[in-house]
């Protein structure tokens, strides 16, 4: 770890920045089977939060619920100072706006091109009738060139999804969820089976946009030397709960039959 | 028992095949005077099938919509469903007869009964295409707060578009055989002349036109099959 990184890590873990989401205490199960238990997590603003754990603990369920596609059974969730509970649906969509969404399985529209799906990101911006007959305003189509030129994909830009390779479509999903000019970002998995380079290509990328849009990150991370490198702040979700992962160095030794490094 | 409620007597064929060489004799050779009538009249059976696709096809999508489990909820799509159901049940025959009684003869029945069939089948087939469609970009796409008409313009219509159209084809040949029967009950198009020398029992006219038919409808069928080949992208 350089050292202006362990200082901007100080910087962000001050008390003085606004939480912008908290879960406390909160469980999820699916019919009989018990996902998520007890899970505590707490974000401040600005900082890069990794989730870890291993595969089927509930990582992604943990994603879905930040942004209300899962419905927690017990706990409370607050985002950006919304409580999310059986809240209005117009309330979760304009909350869903302001929240980046990178899915673990992508969710791009493959028959559509690279560049429709990156404007996909702005349709919280654009009316009813526009919506209608797929017209995008002009600063919403600079704004996506300007995306897709800095994930590299502006060569590639009118190509349909299906023919683009596995981390071309990881980076239209990327540029997608920036054009929605979020407060945060949940990225599922977004760096795997990217080789190393290129995750740390999009990673700096990210990190040097979240600094000019002061953006909140939370991603779930398999690779622990990526979520290491790159987390401010990091929880591993297990099956009996959650913790806050505060030192690498300690943590690392004891969870390591579990997790890969 | 059940044979014997349908009259079904095997041996009753023999003689019939008779009767079928009697009417063959009479049919050949087919009267070639009718050419330019049944060219005519077979141009409005293909109208009537086209024009009731086309609005069948514009009146179901709603319908197709509205009815799939995977966009709306049970309260929506289960009168959807029934609806669609129950128009379904009649034949575009039966569907013809009510629309001739409601505004008289001519083809403008025959064109209602097929907007009427088409909108209960291919909503059907529709609502079941949208709920095959990929959950993953439609789930990506609420978590990012698209609206229900977003979903629907930017990812169930795209996503699902070649079985539509694939269907809205298969409809159009569907309807294309299906009208010309129409004019049996005086819905408009060939049908009216066959039904008519079938009266009067002139074979030779009644061959001539179901020859133009089957010429038709292998025709429309192959044009059909070339635009899936050649625009319907099979993922
Ligand atoms: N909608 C659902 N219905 C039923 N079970 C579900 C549902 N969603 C997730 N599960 C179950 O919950 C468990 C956790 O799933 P989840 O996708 O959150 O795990 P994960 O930690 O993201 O795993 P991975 O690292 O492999 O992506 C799995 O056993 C899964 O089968
Ligand atoms: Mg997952």
């Amino acid at each position: 770890m350089t050292s202006s990184q362990t200082q901007t890590d100080q910087q962000l873990s001050t008390p003085t920045r606004p939480t912008l989401v908290e879960l406390k205490n909160v469980s999820v199960s699916f019919g009989r089977i018990s996902v998520l238990k007890n899970v505590s997590l707490r974000v401040s603003q600005g900082v890069v939060h990794g989730i870890i754990g291993p595969s089927g603990t509930g990582k992604t369920t943990l994603i879905k619920i930040i942004n209300g596609l899962v419905r927690p059974d017990e706990g409370y969730v607050n985002v950006l100072g919304c409580r999310i509970n059986g809240q209005k649906h117009a309330d979760l969509i304009s909350l869903r706006h302001q929240i980046g969404y990178i899915p673990q399985n992508l969710g791009l529209v493959k028959i559509l091109t690279a560049r429709e799906n990156v404007l996909m990101g702005s349709l919280a911006r654009i009316g009813s009738l526009r919506t209608c007959l797929k017209i995008f305003p002009k600063i919403e189509l600079e704004r996506s060139d300007i995306l897709l030129e800095k994930l590299g994909l502006l060569p590639k830009a009118d190509i349909r999804v299906h023919k683009l390779s596995g981390g071309e479509q990881k980076r239209v999903a990327i540029a997608r969820a920036l054009m929605q000019n979020p407060k945060i970002l949940l990225a599922d998995e977004f760096l795997s089976d990217l080789d190393y380079n290129n995750a740390e290509r999009i990673m700096k990328e990210i990190i040097k946009l979240k600094i000019n849009l002061d953006l909140t990150v939370i991603m779930v991370e398999h690779n622990l030397a990526l979520a290491r490198e790159f987390c401010n702040t990091v929880s591993a979700i297990t099956p009996e709960g959650s913790l806050e992962v505060s030192d690498f160095k300690a943590w690392e030794p004891k969870f390591s039959d579990i997790w890969t490094f | 028992m059940c044979g014997w409620h349908l009259d079904i007597r095997p041996f009753k064929i023999v003689p019939g095949m008779k009767n079928l060489f009697t009417l063959l004799n009479d049919a050949f050779p087919p009267d070639m005077s009718l050419f330019s009538v049944s060219l005519k009249a077979v141009a409005e059976t293909l109208q009537i099938a086209y024009m009731g696709t086309l609005l069948g096809l514009a009146l179901s999508l709603p319908f197709g919509i509205l009815g799939a489990r995977n966009l709306f909820s049970k309260r929506v799509t289960i009168p959807v469903r029934v609806f669609l159901g129950a128009i379904r049940t009649m034949p575009s025959l039966l569907w013809a007869v009510v629309f001739v009684i409601m505004i008289g003869l001519g083809p403008f029945a025959g064109v209602l009964a097929t907007v009427m069939y088409t909108t209960g089948y291919l909503g059907k087939l529709q609502y079941e295409a949208i709920e095959g469609i990929n959950p993953e970009p439609l789930e990506a796409m609420s978590g990012m707060g698209a609206s229900k008409f977003q979903l629907i313009r930017f990812v169930v219509i795209p996503e699902s578009a070649n079985h539509l159209i694939s269907q809205a084809l298969f409809m159009f040949e569907y309807n294309v055989r299906a009208s010309t029967i129409l004019g049996f009950v005086g819905a408009g198009g060939i049908g009216f002349y066959i039904s008519a020398y079938l009266r009067y029992l002139e074979y030779d006219k009644v061959f001539m036109l179901i020859l133009i038919v089957f010429v038709t409808v292998l025709v429309i069928d192959y044009i059909s099959l070339k635009i899936r080949d050649r625009y319907l992208m099979i993922k």
